[in-house]
């Protein structure tokens, strides 16, 4: 594949080419400190307490030569911990999202494990991107990002949403081509055709993605998103609104899934989203998203592979307060009313200098009736941790 | 006599005889901002006890289109802020992210820094958003200016009440702004200085602005060039553009 980017890419220089280079990136180390629940060790994870290190990094970079160019990260992640020697899934929470390509056709990942280490590196993204005067043209590995939802975004299966992990700067790639039209300045259409081997097991079947995403800025303060396509072998449409109210912006999200073509039997799912953003001063933000998840039949809700504290309804509060120019807290509880669960992140940013970053952050479970839980809240650990965050 | 000469000075820049505080004001946006703009400045944030720099890439055309881009510090680079009429977008290019901007985040601080994004995006007009009122003229730091009270229209959408602004009186440019907040206290004080010519119009390259509630605290801008009418395609101010990097 890298051949091909570089054909393309080559074959669209000019004599009167202008070539632009740009690199950057940013390393991260975080160490943390577990303490395991009696509802943990009742779901089988047999640890009283436990230290956590990560070792992360993105190393970006661009060439562009007039309306071309190539665009690569490189992702490395180390994970060390004696809680990769059994069959703990706290692992998966603290690396989350563990799924650093979501629609993965091409591979190009390295991956070590053991006991008490894991250890990968991939390329999350490389492309070739090229733009004419109406349309933009992507073909390779690349971020597809969009949709509102900081904690929950069924509208974009592409890319898990982050609003409750402690991770940073971590995108998902998906490998095909995309395709964005711009019928007008105030509507963009991207057609994607993507593929992944992984559905199943990477070396078995593949599922397909055929997916349109349209984004229209309306009159009087409207905006739209739109989806409609096959993807994971189901049938999905939905859309997002959203409307600025009382000077902050009030959003919905639906997505209908339909049942799982071919030999597999599943159920339809059906996701919705409700949510409000607004600075309610000048240094507190605050976000509410409520929603709801039909439960997949394929895909229970003790994966944390694609959804991140997986349950049916939730509804969350997200408060950032920014103490001091350089100091950010943020506050996030995510309240599952049926399971009587609650999780909540407290985290505090220190700007220490103009790329480095220092964060504090505290996490833990608020529970009545562990029975109610469903597996992946039973695991959630309490946890103290402090990362340190270098951008070049 | 020297006052005569002074008042006569400055309806001969704007070109009326007895020009009215919109008038000024007209002048100023028409001077400063032009059809259209496209600056690089350096923003340095100083308190007692850290300083930080950005340089920033600043578009504007008209009222209603700003396409502001981070240059440096790395941490920040390329991140975007693109408005149009009233729909504002951020972009993060380290993760291809588009976020919607809610219209309360006008009001909130840039980077870190003593401007808001109002301030940054051009968002209000002092001259179509306020009402005015032309004072007598008064000498601040041994500087002849003409003062302006500006008090916000009933429906118009800004961060600020009141706005009082001196004018030099030598080339009716602004000499400083007072921020005034509902109880009618003062909140900020942003002063211009250093005067130059960038494609006929003239601006002032320098700004400081203080807070009243952090001592020590302030921001100054550094526009280190300026060009103006720039011919922007038809389709720049978009989220097209936003997103290309």
């Amino acid at each position: 594949m890298t051949k091909l980017f570089y054909l393309l890419f080559f074959v669209s220089l000019t004599a009167n080419s202008q070539v632009e280079f740009d690199y950057f990136g940013n390393l991260e180390l975080q160490t943390r400190k577990a303490w395991n629940h009696q509802a943990g060790k009742d779901a089988n994870q047999n640890w009283d307490q436990e230290d956590f290190y990560l070792l992360y990094g993105n190393f970006s970079g661009r060439v562009g030569v007039n309306q071309n160019s190539i665009e690569y990260n490189i992702f490395a992640r180390y994970a060390n911990s004696d809680l990769y020697g059994d069959d703990n899934l706290n692992n998966q929470i603290y690396n989350f999202p563990e799924r650093i390509i979501s629609r993965d056709l091409f591979r190009m990942v390295h991956y070590e494990s053991t006991d008490q280490s894991r250890f990968d590196m991939l390329i999350n993204k490389l492309y070739y991107e090229w733009e004419t005067e109406d349309s933009r043209f992507v073909l390779g590995r690349m971020f597809i990002n969009y949709g509102m939802g900081e904690i929950y975004n069924p509208i974009n299966p592409f890319s898990t949403p982050q609003g409750i992990t402690v991770l940073n700067n971590v995108a998902q790639g998906s490998d095909g081509l995309r395709f964005t039209l711009f019928p007008s300045l105030d509507h963009t259409i991207n057609f994607y055709i993507l593929g992944d081997k992984r559905y199943y097991d990477y070396d078995g079947r593949y599922a397909r993605t055929l997916w349109a995403q349209g984004q229209i800025v309306l009159e009087k303060g409207w905006q739209a998103i739109y989806v409609l396509g096959e993807d994971q072998k189901r049938f999905k449409s939905g859309f997002q609104l959203s409307y600025e109210l009382a000077r902050g912006t009030l959003f919905a999200q639906y997505l209908r899934a339909g049942e799982p073509q071919g030999e597999i039997e599943g159920n339809s799912l059906e996701d919705y989203l409700i949510g409000y953003d607004r600075q309610l001063s000048e240094k507190w933000h605050l976000r509410v998203e409520a929603g709801y998840q039909k439960e997949d039949d394929l895909r229970d809700f003790s994966v944390f592979d694609e959804r991140f504290l997986p349950q049916e309804y939730f509804i969350a509060f997200a408060n950032s307060f920014q103490f001091h120019p350089l100091v950010k807290v943020t506050g996030t509880i995510i309240i599952d009313p049926e399971a009587e669960f609650s999780m909540a992140v407290l985290k505090s940013t220190y700007n220490a200098t103009s790329n480095f970053e220092v964060d504090f952050y505290a996490l833990g479970p608020i529970r009545k009736s562990p029975e109610k839980e469903t597996l992946g809240q039973r695991v959630i650990s309490t946890d103290l941790g402090l990362s340190l965050r270098y951008f070049y | 006599m020297r006052k005569w000469a002074s008042v006569c000075f400055c309806a001969a820049i704007i070109g009326i005889k007895d020009p009215t505080a919109q008038n000024h004001l007209d002048y100023i946006e028409k001077q400063m901002l032009g059809d259209s703009m496209k600056a690089k400045i350096t923003m340095k944030i100083t308190t007692p006890n850290w300083s930080r720099e950005l340089k920033v890439n600043s578009n504007l055309a008209g009222k209603n289109k700003a396409l502001v881009f981070i240059e440096k510090p790395a941490r920040d680079r390329g991140v975007g802020t693109l408005k149009i009429d009233q729909n504002m977008w951020n972009y993060f290019p380290r993760l291809k992210r588009t976020v919607i901007v809610s219209p309360s985040m006008l009001l909130t601080s840039w980077m870190g820094s003593d401007f808001t994004n109002d301030d940054l995006l051009n968002t209000s007009s002092l001259a179509n958003d306020y009402d005015h009122k032309k004072s007598d003229k008064i000498k601040i730091d041994g500087k002849e200016v003409i003062v302006i009270r500006n008090t916000l229209k009933k429906n118009a959408k800004a961060v600020w009440p009141l706005i009082i602004s001196y004018l030099d009186q030598d080339n009716c440019l602004p000499y400083k702004y007072l921020y005034y907040n509902k109880e009618n206290e003062l909140m900020r004080v942003l002063s211009f200085k250093d005067i130059k010519t960038f494609n006929g119009h003239k601006f002032p390259s320098y700004w400081k602005m203080f807070p009243m509630n952090e001592k020590g605290k302030y921001t100054e801008l550094i526009y280190e060039n300026i060009e103006y009418d720039e011919k922007f395609s038809e389709n720049y101010f978009s989220l097209r553009t936003l997103t290309r990097n």
